[in-house]
C-alpha cells in the first residue's frame, strides 16, 4: 500500500538523480571539441605543452561552470515552482509571479546601459543581484503587513511591470546600438561564458534558497486540504508563507543575476512530475528539483548540439519548448473541468 | 474529564458584532449542534472554538487552559476541523490524506510508524473507507469524500471535533449515516460540535442544542427545549411539526410564521439555562 508509493518514489528520485548525473556530465563533456570528463582524474604527464592540459582548462574555466549553473539554477527553478503551486495551490504558479526576475534582469540591464560592465568584469551579476534584493526587500515590506498571499501576488505583477517598464525605458535611451544589443541577447537568458565566479556569486543565495523552500514540504501537504485545516494540524501558515516566499526571491534572484531570464522551468517541471509523486506537494519538491536541474542541462546541451556556432540562446529554446506545453496545459486542464 | 468552556465570546469583524458575549460549559463528551439563520455567526464561533480566530474578548478553554496560551502542536493534538467546503486540491490517495491527520502526532521529517499506519486503517474502518485507500480522492462521490475528511478527523485523536456543516450536500441515506459515525465517536469519549441547517437532524441526534441569533447564544439545553414553537418563530420565523419517534420527538420546520425577531420574547428559563 504505502510502501509501493514509497518505492515508485524511490525509483523516480534515483532515476531523475542519474538522468541530471549523467546530463552533467554530457554537459562537461560536450562542446566545439569532445572532452572527457574523466581528465579531471588524470595524472598531467607533461605539464606546458599537454593537450591534455588545454582539455583541463576548458573543462575547469568554460565547461565547469556552465555545468554547475545549468545544475543550481534548473534545481532552483523547478524547486520553486513545485513550492509556489504547492502554497497557491495553483497549478499556473511560477517563480516569474513574484517580480524578483524582471527585477534582477533591470539591475543587468542599468549594468550594461550605464558601462559598469566596462569598469568591473562581476558588475552585472552583482547589479542584478542587488536589483534583485531590493524586490525581495520589497516583498518582505508587503509580506509583513499583509500575510494575504493574493496581495503579494498581486504585488509580484506590480514589480514585474515596473521592472519590466524601466527596463523599456533604458533600452529605449539607449544610445549605443552594442549596448541595446547586448541588452537584448543578456535578457534572452544564457549559461554560456560564465566563470567560476559567476558560480561562486550565485550559488550561496541558491543553496539558501533550497534550504528555505524545502523546509516548507510538510506544509504544502497539510495545505492541500486549505488553509484553515493546515492551521488545525499545526502549521503556521505566516511562517510557511514567508519561508517559499523569500526561499523563491533569494535563490530564483540569484539564478537570475547570472543567466538572465530562463522561462517556463518552474512552470513544466512541477507539472510533468506531479503525476508520478501520486500529486503529494511535499514529493514533488526534490523531484522537481532534480527535474528541473535534467531538463535545463539538457536544454544546454541542445543549444550547443543545434547551433554550435551561433550561440543559440537557453531562454530561447525552454520558451519553444515551454510555450507548446503550456498551451498543451491550458487544453488538458479545459477538458478536465468539463 | 476534559473540559471545553466559552466565556463571554465576543468575536468584532470593524463595528459589527459577529459574536457577542456567547457562553457555555460542556463537561462532558456529548454531541453538539450549533443552529441558527444564515449569518448568525455560527461558522465564527466555530471557527473561534478551533483557535482559527483570535476572538475580540472573552475566554474559551480547553482541559482547563486557555485555547490562546497554549502551543500550537498543543492545540493541534486537541482539535479537528472540517470547514464547510471540502476540498482536497490535488486529488491525492485517499490513505495520504487521513495520513495528514497524524502529522500533529509526528515530528517534522519522521515516516509514519506503524502506530501511525494502524490509526490511520483504524479510522478508515470506521468511516467505512477501509477499501478506499489507494483510490483517488477526486473520483470519489460527495458522500465518500466526506467520510474521508472525516476519518482523517478522527486519525488526529483530538478531544474536540469541530464540524462546520458537515451533512451539507449528502443524500438523506449519507446524513443519517454521517450522525450515526458522529454519535459513535462521541460515544468514544470525543466531544463533538457540528453546525447543522436541518432541524430535523438536529434534534434526532443531538445531545444539546446551541441556538445562535445575530451574534448571541439565545437558547443552550436539549432539542426538545431548544426547538420550541417560541424560539423558532423568534429566531427563524418559522413553525415546527413534532413527531414522536424512536423515543426521541423530532421536529420538523413546517411552516412560516411572523418574526418578531426580538429575544424578548423568549422564555428566560429557556436562555442560559444549563
Amino acid at each position: 500500500m504505502t510502501d509501493r508509493g514509497s518505492y515508485r518514489y524511490m525509483a523516480l528520485i534515483c532515476g531523475l538523480g542519474l538522468l541530471t548525473v549523467l546530463l552533467f556530465c554530457l554537459s562537461l563533456a560536450m562542446g566545439q571539441q569532445w572532452i572527457s570528463p574523466l581528465v579531471f582524474f588524470q595524472e598531467v604527464q607533461d605539464v606546458g605543452q599537454s593537450s591534455q592540459m588545454v582539455d583541463r582548462i576548458i573543462l575547469y574555466d568554460i565547461r565547469l561552470p556552465r555545468a554547475l549553473l545549468g545544475l543550481l539554477i534548473g534545481m532552483i527553478l523547478g524547486l520553486s515552482g513545485a513550492v509556489l503551486q504547492g502554497l497557491l495551490r495553483n497549478p499556473l504558479a511560477e517563480p516569474g509571479l513574484l517580480g524578483i526576475s524582471a527585477s534582477a534582469s533591470l539591475g543587468a540591464v542599468l549594468a550594461i546601459h550605464l558601462g559598469w560592465t566596462s569598469l568591473f568584469a562581476y558588475a552585472l551579476p552583482v547589479s542584478a543581484l542587488l536589483c534583485a534584493l531590493i524586490a525581495v526587500f520589497v516583498l518582505f515590506l508587503l509580506v509583513g503587513r499583509a500575510a494575504d498571499i493574493l496581495t503579494i501576488i498581486l504585488a509580484g505583477v506590480a514589480l514585474t511591470s515596473l521592472a519590466g517598464a524601466m527596463t523599456s525605458l533604458t533600452l529605449n535611451l539607449s544610445s549605443n546600438p552594442f549596448a541595446a544589443l547586448e541588452i537584448v541577447f543578456w535578457m534572452l537568458g544564457s549559461l554560456a561564458d560564465r566563470s567560476l565566479l559567476h558560480v561562486s556569486l550565485a550559488a550561496p543565495f541558491i543553496l539558501i534558497g533550497m534550504v528555505l523552500l524545502f523546509s516548507t514540504a510538510r506544509a504544502l501537504d497539510a495545505l492541500s486540504l486549505g488553509e484553515d485545516v493546515a492551521q488545525t494540524l499545526g502549521i503556521r501558515l505566516g511562517r510557511t508563507k514567508s519561508l517559499a516566499i523569500f526561499g523563491t526571491a533569494i535563490g530564483v534572484g540569484a539564478a537570475t543575476a547570472v543567466s538572465g531570464a530562463i522561462g517556463f522551468v518552474g512552470l513544466i517541471i512541477p507539472h510533468l512530475l506531479r503525476p508520478l509523486v501520486g500529486n503529494k506537494p511535499s514529493r514533488l519538491l526534490f523531484a522537481s528539483a532534480l527535474g528541473g536541474a535534467s531538463f535545463l542541462l539538457a536544454a544546454d546541451c541542445f543549444v550547443r548540439f543545434a547551433m554550435p556556432l551561433r550561440d543559440l540562446k537557453l531562454g530561447v529554446v525552454t520558451a519553444l519548448i515551454g510555450a507548446p506545453f503550456f498551451f498543451w496545459l491550458l487544453l488538458s486542464l479545459r477538458g478536465k473541468s468539463r | 474529564m476534559t473540559q471545553l468552556s466559552c466565556h463571554g465570546l465576543s468575536f468584532h469583524r470593524g463595528r459589527s458584532k459577529v459574536l457577542d458575549q456567547v457562553s457555555f460549559v460542556s463537561d462532558k463528551p456529548e454531541l453538539i449542534g450549533i443552529i441558527g439563520p444564515n449569518g448568525a455567526g455560527k461558522t465564527t464561533l466555530m471557527r473561534c472554538l478551533a483557535g482559527l480566530l483570535s476572538p475580540t474578548s472573552g475566554a474559551i478553554a480547553l482541559n482547563g487552559q486557555a485555547l490562546d496560551r497554549q502551543s500550537i502542536p498543543t492545540k493541534a493534538k486537541a482539535i479537528a476541523f472540517l470547514p464547510q467546503e471540502r476540498s482536497v486540491h490535488w486529488s491525492l490517495q485517499c490513505q495520504d490524506i487521513v495520513m495528514l491527520g497524524r502529522m500533529p502526532h509526528r515530528s517534522a521529517f519522521a515516516r509514519p510508524s506503524e502506530k501511525d499506519r494502524k490509526i490511520v486503517a483504524d479510522a478508515m474502518q470506521q468511516m467505512d473507507v477501509g477499501t478506499f485507500a489507494n483510490r483517488d480522492f477526486l473520483c470519489l462521490s460527495g458522500g465518500e469524500q466526506a467520510r474521508v475528511l472525516i476519518a482523517r478527523m478522527l486519525a488526529q485523536e483530538p478531544d474536540l471535533m469541530i464540524a462546520d456543516e458537515p451533512v451539507n450536500g449528502l443524500d438523506p441515506a449519507h446524513q443519517i449515516s454521517l450522525m450515526q459515525i458522529l454519535r459513535a465517536i462521541v460515544a468514544k469519549g470525543t466531544r463533538v460540535l457540528v453546525s447543522l441547517h436541518d432541524l430535523s437532524l438536529a434534534s434526532r441526534w443531538c445531545d444539546r442544542l446551541l441556538l445562535v441569533h445575530q451574534g448571541h447564544l439565545v437558547a443552550d439545553n436539549s432539542p426538545d427545549v431548544v426547538l420550541s414553537d417560541d424560539n423558532m418563530a423568534s429566531v427563524f420565523g418559522i413553525g415546527m411539526g413534532h413527531l414522536a419517534c424512536q423515543n426521541r420527538l423530532i421536529s420538523i420546520p413546517t411552516h412560516l410564521v411572523a418574526s418578531s425577531s426580538s429575544h424578548g420574547s423568549l422564555t428566560e428559563g429557556q436562555t442560559h439555562d444549563r
